[in-house]
């Protein structure tokens, strides 16, 4: 093992993979480690993204794509339900995923640019060095060992341990901890082209369902609810269960995962002294969909991109990559996340009887753009009367 | 009980008084549980706590890990491990999707 690297990235995930790749093609001696013994698994994802989003980072390809989706359903508590169609809307939907491909492609081709990869490999703390961040003690299977970086990188998902071992605060709030379980089913009846969104306090309070196709008769069936929701016999599983029971009682369980989805605001600082943070571990998700690969790539890309040129001038200092922090607030994605973080924030505070009302009230639009913003507006236009309570999403969104 | 990982509560940080801080109220100082819970806890300062992992029950999936204030369970590959001093505020077993974390309260 090599102990000196321009940037060392923790994490082999979609945010360390484009991180890696991006650093290695600007020139940079770069390593991934990956804590877990394999790229990709085991999977904490409902795995759908947006089909723009995703082209920005890589060319799809069959061999990663489960599931090309026309249409998302949201699906209120009373069974209300609004369709999003592909044909009618301006843009493309999206698609769904298999992250163990996927991630493992990225991966690929972060070592074919000419990255280092490690796996089985976890960084137990910073190299510290008068305050700055100069590498990562690690354990790799089981030998300690110093690899010491220009840079590093945290990419280290939901745990977020190696910033915070940094003295950066990543700890979520109980309550905007998204508490999810998954199961990969099979052998259920499905709409293969939409991605279902179920809502109401009984269904998932405070987050929501999914089922997200992943080819004929064969989809992740999730639910995210608000950890402050979670105790004994209403946990996600717990929920999930329930809904499997009543909707898909004779369905095929293939696989059975959990994870955490952070939809609290982003890190107040991502960057310090020899320090980036991205993806998940920077909290760059979006709070109302908990969509995060696609801001998880954009922020390891730019974090590298500035990182490079911060190691080419000679000056790593919390204040030489800062513009990575400035940048991806003034993005398209940091007003995004900011705009729905309120969104987010408004839409935990309803009952189901105004989740079925605003539902009802747009059940037969369609949409010009396929968003979260658009959706809102429309719900605005036609609610005038709910203005005073969405005036602070109005100001959200203007 | 020998699977699980056990841990005394910790000493924790004083108030900002300097006066020590009560049990019960250290446990809970990071969420806003301490209404909801002050009935379940007693009010015996010494009263034992640990956090029982339930491994047949844990999915390895890190969420208690992020929501851990005091930086105490590492999710290490497969195996969920108490490394370091755990205060037994019951955050982790809230978030926990599959129930596999519990705080337990002794004489």
């Amino acid at each position: 093992m090599k102990n000196n690297y321009d940037i060392l990235v923790i994490g082999g995930g979609p945010a360390g993979a484009l991180a890696a790749k991006t650093a290695a093609e600007a020139g940079n001696s770069v390593c991934i480690i990956e804590k877990r013994s394999a790229i990709g698994t085991p999977v904490r994802c409902a795995e759908g993204i947006g089909k723009e989003l995703l082209k920005e980072f890589v060319k799809p390809d069959p061999r990663w794509i489960s599931a090309d989706i026309e249409r998302a359903r949201l699906i209120a508590p009373n069974g209300t339900t609004i369709s999003l169609e592909q044909d009618k809307a301006g843009n493309e939907v999206g698609y769904v995923l298999d992250r163990k491909v996927f991630d493992r492609e990225l991966v690929w081709q972060a070592a074919e640019a000419g990255a280092d990869v490690i796996v089985k490999t976890r960084a137990t703390e910073p190299i510290m060095e008068n305050g700055a961040v100069r590498g990562a003690k690690v354990l790799s299977a089981g030998t300690p060992a110093d690899i010491r970086a220009e840079v590093v990188i945290a990419a280290d998902g939901t745990e977020a341990q190696f910033a915070r071992r940094a003295g950066l605060d990543t700890v979520v709030p109980l309550r905007e901890m998204m508490s999810c379980a998954q199961y990969l089913m099979t052998d259920i009846d499905i709409d293969a082209g939409s991605t279902d969104f179920y809502l109401g306090n009984d269904i998932a309070p405070e987050g929501y369902l999914w089922v997200f196709p992943k080819g004929d008769r064969t989809a992740n069936v999730g639910i995210g609810i608000s950890g402050r929701k979670s105790r004994d016999g209403s946990r996600a599983k717990d929920y999930l269960d329930r809904f499997v029971a009543k909707n898909f009682p004779e369905g095929k369980t293939i696989e059975a995962i959990a994870g955490g989805v952070p939809v609290c605001r982003p890190l107040a600082c991502t960057v310090a002294d020899g320090l980036m943070v991205a993806g998940d571990a920077a909290r760059v998700v979006d709070p109302i969909t908990g969509g995060g690969i696609g801001n998880a790539m954009y922020t390891g890309r730019l974090a590298a991109q500035v990182a490079s040129r911060c190691i080419e001038a000679g000056n790593c200092s919390k204040e030489a990559l800062m513009p990575y922090d400035a940048e991806w607030r003034a993005s398209k994605m940091g007003a995004g996340i900011e705009r729905n973080y309120k969104v987010k924030e408004y839409f935990v505070t309803l009952d189901d009887a105004k989740l079925n009302t605003l539902a009802e009230s747009i059940a037969n639009i369609s949409l010009k753009e396929f968003s979260v913003r658009a959706l809102i507006m429309e719900l605005i236009t036609r609610n005038p009367k709910l203005l005073l309570e969405l005036k602070a999403l109005k100001d959200a969104l203007s | 009980m020998e699977q699980w990982a056990v841990a005394p509560p910790g000493p924790g940080a004083g108030r900002d008084d300097g006066a020590p801080i009560r049990h019960q109220e250290q446990r809970f100082r990071y969420c806003n549980l301490y209404e909801e819970h002050k009935g379940f806890c007693g009010t015996d300062d010494n009263m034992s706590t640990m956090l029982r992992i339930n491994r047949d029950k844990c999915g390895y999936c890190g969420t208690c890990v992020a929501v851990c204030p005091e930086d105490a369970l590492e999710l290490i590959d497969a195996y969920l491990s108490l490394e370091r001093e755990c205060i037994a505020c019951g955050i982790c077993a809230r978030a926990c999707p599959l129930g596999a974390l519990e705080v337990v309260h002794e004489e």
